[in-house]
C-alpha cells in the first residue's frame, strides 16, 4: 500500500507514499503547509526540526538519505534522534545503539542509528551495529546507565598506513612487554600492512584502511586484486569476521598525521563504550590536547580497519611526517594507548563510569585545494594563518590559502572547526582539510554486566 | 687567478634551478612547475639564462622521493660513464641525461651555475649547502644571500670531506649550490617553507646579476658548519632500531650538542647521552630519509671560511 521509498545517498527524496507521508531533503523542500493528515505525519530532515508526531507512530528522520521506507502503520527511519522529547504512548519506535535497543513492545533509545537491519511488521525495530541484541525492558531509569559485555579479546593494531612510524614501532614495544602484564582480557598486536611497512610507503597498491567494507570484505579475489583488498579479507578472518559473534571486542588502530592535531579518537560508529574510553583518556593525558572526532557514513560503507571489531576506534597522533620517528609523538601515542588499555582492565573489573557530557568534533564537510583546471596540479598552499590551527574555529572571510603567487584566499562557507589541515596523504584524496561541527554528547552510565 | 688576491670568474650565463631531485619534496616541485608554467620574470636577470628544470619526473609522479635509486647519488664517475642502456636504474640513465643536458660535469661547456632545492623533515631552517671550501665565488654568493636576508640567518653546512660527502645532480655544474629547507614533511607543500626558499634564491640571482655586471665583491668571512661525522641510531644485532632522537635533541638542529647532553631514547623511556670529545653542532636531525642511510643526525664543527675578492673576468 505504502509506497516504499528508495535510499538514496544524498538528495531530493523522490518518492512519497499514497497516503501523504513526505520525506524532504531539505528546510526548502518543506510544502508550506503541513498536511497532517488522519494518521500520518512526516519529518522533514532533522529531527531537531519535527515539530509533531503522529500518535500512532511516530516519524523522524535526519536526512533523507538515511531513510529507509516506511509503511503506514508503523514509522521506521534512521539516523540520529538525538532531541526525542518524547514517545508514542502505544508503542515508542526511536532507537540509539544496539545496547539501548529494549523490548518488543516498547523500548527507549537516543543517540544515533546508523545501521537499520532490520525491521517486525508490527513495529520497527532498529538494531544499531552489529553485535546488538535486544533486551527486556524494565524500567524508565535503565536508560541512564547501560550494561555492557566484558571486552575480553583487546587488538591493538599498526602499520595500516606503512609510514605512519608509532604505531609500527610500539606494536614491537607492546610485544615486549605484553607477556609481564596479566590482564582481565587478552591483547593481540597487528601489524596490517607488513608490506606498506617494509616500502615505507602509505600503501602498495590500494589504500588499507579503505578496503573494510562488506563488499570488499566478500569480493572474491583473483591475481590482479589489489595486495591490500586480500590482506583486508586476511585480517577480517583474524580480527573479525565484522559483523558477527567472533570479532574480538575492541580494535585500537595506530595512525599518525601530518596535521597538527594532538591525540584523536576518531570512530565512524558512536559507540557508549569508545565515548566512554575517550573522556577518561582526556580527563587522564594532559600532555596534550585529546579529542573526540564523528564520521558519519551508513554503517554497511564504513570501510576502516577498527569497524571490525564490536567495538573499535582509531588513535591519530600528529604532527608527526611521514617516515619519520618523533619521541615526543611515540610517548603520547604509547601513553593513549595504555591509558586505553587501563580503562578496559577498569570496566572489566565492574568500575561504573558516570555518566556525562562530551564534546565531539562531527565531520561535515571537505574542503580540496585550489587547482589548475587543466593540469589538476595546486594553485595555492593552506594559509600561514590557518597552516597548523587545527580545531580553531574558521570562520567566513578567515584566510585559508595563499595562491602560489602570494595572494590571500578566504574561506568561506559556515564557520566550522577545520581539522586534518594539511595531511600529506589527502593530497590525492581532493582534501585541503576536513571541517567539523562541535556538539556536546550526554553519555549514560556505563558499566560491565554482570552474568545472570 | 689574477694578482692583489682577486679571484677571476667568467660571467655566470648559464644558470639552472633543479627541483624534484627527490620527488617528494614539494617546494622545489613546486617553485620549478611554477616557472615552467608560467613567466619566469621571477627567475630571469639581465645577461642570465635562467632554466628551471625537473630532474626526476618519474619521482614527481610518485611522489616518492626515488624510484630505483637516490638521484643525488648518483653522479658518480662510474654511473655517468657507464654505456647507456635501458637495463640501467631509471636515475642512473637520468645522471646521464642531465649530465649531458647541463654538463659534462667537469668540463668547460658545464653550466655555470646550478641551483638544488630540497627540503627535510629536520628543523634546519634555510640551509646553504656547499661542496668547496675553496669556491670562492660561491662563499661570496652566500656571503651576499646571508646579509640580504639578516636578521634573519641561512646557516652554511660544508660538506667536503671525501668520505661524507656525495655526488650530488649539482655538482655537473662550475658551481653548486644546495638549498635545503625544512621543517616539511615529504608530500606536504607549507606556504612559509615555500616562500623562504622563493626569497633565497631571488638573492642567489641578484648576486649573479650583480657580479654580471663587473661588481667586485671585497674579501670577506663566511661563518660555515662543517660536516663531522654520521651518527646512526642505535641498533640491535639485527639492525632494528632500538631508540629514537631524544625530544631534548629533536628540532635542536645547529645547537650545540655537549658530551652528556641527552641524544637517544629508548622505546621503554631510557635516555642515552652524546659521548664524544668536545661539544659538536648535530643537523640534519631526524631526517626521514636517511633511515635507510643509517643516519640519525649528523655532528658539525664550526669554522670560518676565508673569501677573496672576486670580480668577472
Amino acid at each position: 500500500m505504502a509506497t516504499r521509498g528508495s535510499q538514496r545517498r544524498c538528495g531530493t527524496w523522490i518518492s512519497e507514499d499514497l497516503g501523504g507521508a513526505r520525506a524532504y531533503d531539505n528546510k526548502e523542500d518543506i510544502p508550506i503547509q503541513f498536511d497532517w493528515k488522519q494518521q500520518q505525519g512526516w519529518g522533514n530532515g532533522r529531527l531537531r526540526e519535527l515539530r509533531g508526531w503522529d500518535p500512532d507512530c511516530f516519524r523522524g528522520h535526519r536526512e533523507t538519505w538515511e531513510f529507509q521506507g516506511w509503511d503506514l502503520d508503523c514509522f521506521r527511519g534512521n539516523g540520529r534522534l538525538r532531541e526525542l522529547r518524547g514517545w508514542d504512548p502505544d508503542c515508542f519506535r526511536c532507537y540509539g545503539e544496539p545496547g539501548e535497543l529494549r523490548g518488543s513492545d516498547c523500548f527507549r533509545g537516543h543517540g544515533e542509528l546508523w545501521e537499520f537491519q532490520g525491521l517486525d511488521p508490527d513495529c520497527f525495530r532498529g538494531n544499531g551495529g552489529h553485535g546488538g541484541q535486544a533486551e527486556a525492558c524494565s524500567g524508565e531509569d535503565e536508560m541512564d546507565h547501560l550494561g555492557f559485555k566484558p571486552l575480553s579479546r583487546v587488538a591493538v593494531c599498526g602499520g595500516t598506513h606503512g609510514n605512519e612510524m608509532s604505531g609500527v614501532y610500539l606494536l614491537k614495544e607492546l610485544q615486549v612487554s605484553q607477556p609481564e602484564r596479566v590482564r582481565s582480557f587478552s591483547l593481540s598486536t597487528l601489524l596490517v600492512n607488513p608490506r606498506a611497512v617494509d616500502a615505507c610507503r602509505r600503501y602498495t597498491e590500494k589504500d588499507m584502511n579503505r578496503c573494510f567494507t562488506d563488499a570488499l570484505l566478500s569480493a572474491p579475489t583473483t591475481a590482479t586484486t589489489p595486495y591490500e583488498v586480500t590482506r583486508a579479507q586476511e585480517v577480517n578472518g583474524q580480527l573479525g569476521p565484522k559483523g558477527s559473534e567472533k570479532a574480538v571486542d575492541l580494535i585500537c588502530d595506530l595512525h599518525n598525521t601530518t596535521a597538527n592535531m594532538g591525540l584523536c579518537i576518531i570512530t565512524h560508529v558512536s559507540d557508549w563504550l569508545g565515548l566512554h574510553l575517550f573522556k577518561y583518556l582526556q580527563e587522564k593525558i594532559t600532555s596534550a590536547p585529546v579529542r573526540l572526532i564523528l564520521l558519519k557514513s551508513p554503517f554497511s560503507e564504513v570501510y576502516s580497519l577498527e569497524s571490525v571489531g564490536k567495538h573499535g576506534f582509531t588513535l591519530e597522533v600528529g604532527p608527526q611526517p611521514q617516515g619519520v620517528l618523533r619521541a615526543d609523538i611515540y610517548n603520547l601515542m604509547r601513553e593513549g594507548v595504555n591509558r586505553a588499555l587501563e580503562w578496559v582492565e577498569s570496566f572489566n573489573s565492574g568500575t561504573v563510569f558516570e555518566g556525562g557530557e562530551v564534546e565531539a568534533y562531527i565531520d561535515v564537510d571537505t574542503k580540496d585545494y585550489p587547482r589548475d583546471p587543466k593540469t589538476q596540479e595546486l594553485t595555492a598552499a593552506i594559509h600561514p594563518q590557518l597552516q597548523d590551527n587545527d580545531f580553531c574555529l574558521l570562520k567566513p572571510g578567515d584566510p585559508a590559502f595563499v595562491s602560489l603567487s602570494g595572494e590571500t584566499i578566504c574561506y568561506e562557507g559556515e564557520a566550522l572547526y577545520p581539522f586534518f589541515v594539511n595531511e600529506g596523504a589527502y593530497y590525492e584524496q581532493n582534501t585541503a582539510f576536513k571541517l567539523a561541527q562541535r556538539e556536546t554528547l550526554l553519555l549514560p552510565a556505563v558499566s560491565v554486566k554482570k552474568p545472570q | 687567478m689574477s694578482s692583489n688576491n682577486v679571484a677571476s670568474f667568467n660571467e655566470a650565463r648559464r644558470v639552472a634551478i633543479f627541483g624534484g631531485t627527490h620527488g617528494n619534496e614539494m617546494s622545489g616541485v613546486t617553485l620549478v612547475n611554477l616557472w615552467m608554467m608560467n613567466s619566469r620574470e621571477e627567475i630571469q636577470r639581465k645577461g642570465v639564462e635562467t632554466q628551471p628544470f625537473i630532474t626526476n619526473p618519474k619521482a614527481v609522479e610518485k611522489c616518492s622521493r626515488y624510484v630505483d635509486t637516490d638521484l643525488n647519488r648518483a653522479f658518480t664517475t662510474e654511473n655517468l660513464s657507464a654505456p647507456n642502456g635501458k637495463d640501467l636504474p631509471y636515475e642512473v640513465q637520468r645522471a646521464q641525461e642531465i649530465n649531458r643536458l647541463f654538463g659534462p660535469k667537469g668540463s668547460s661547456e658545464a653550466y655555470d651555475v646550478i641551483f638544488d632545492l630540497h627540503n627535510t623533515t629536520s628543523n634546519m631552517g634555510c640551509t646553504l649547502i656547499l661542496e668547496s671550501s675553496k669556491d670562492h665565488f660561491n662563499l661570496q654568493m652566500m656571503n651576499y644571500i646571508k646579509k640580504a636576508i639578516a636578521p634573519d640567518s641561512c646557516p652554511v653546512l660544508l660538506n667536503e670531506d671525501p668520505g661524507l660527502k656525495y655526488a650530488t645532480a649539482r655538482s655537473v655544474a662550475k658551481h653548486s649550490v644546495g638549498l635545503e629547507v625544512g621543517p616539511q614533511p615529504q608530500g606536504v607543500l607549507r606556504s612559509n617553507i615555500f616562500e623562504a626558499m622563493r626569497i633565497i634564491l631571488k638573492h642567489a640571482l641578484d648576486f649573479i646579476e650583480l657580479f654580471n655586471e663587473g661588481v667586485e665583491f671585497p674579501p670577506c668571512t663566511v661563518d660555515v658548519f662543517k660536516v663531522s661525522e654520521r651518527m646512526d641510531y642505535p641498533r640491535d644485532a639485527n639492525g632494528n632500531i632500538i631508540a629514537m632522537v631524544h625530544p631534548n635533541l629533536q628540532d635542536c638542529d645547529w645547537e650545540p650538542l655537549t658530551p652528556g647532553d641527552p641524544m637517544f631514547q629508548t622505546f621503554d623511556g631510557k635516555t642515552i647521552p652524546y659521548e664524544g670529545a668536545g661539544a659538536v653542532y648535530p643537523t640534519f636531525i631526524n631526517e626521514a630519509a636517511y633511515y635507510e642511510k643509517q643516519q640519525a643526525f649528523v655532528t658539525t664543527r664550526r669554522e670560518t671560511l676565508a673569501a677573496n675578492a672576486i670580480r668577472k673576468v
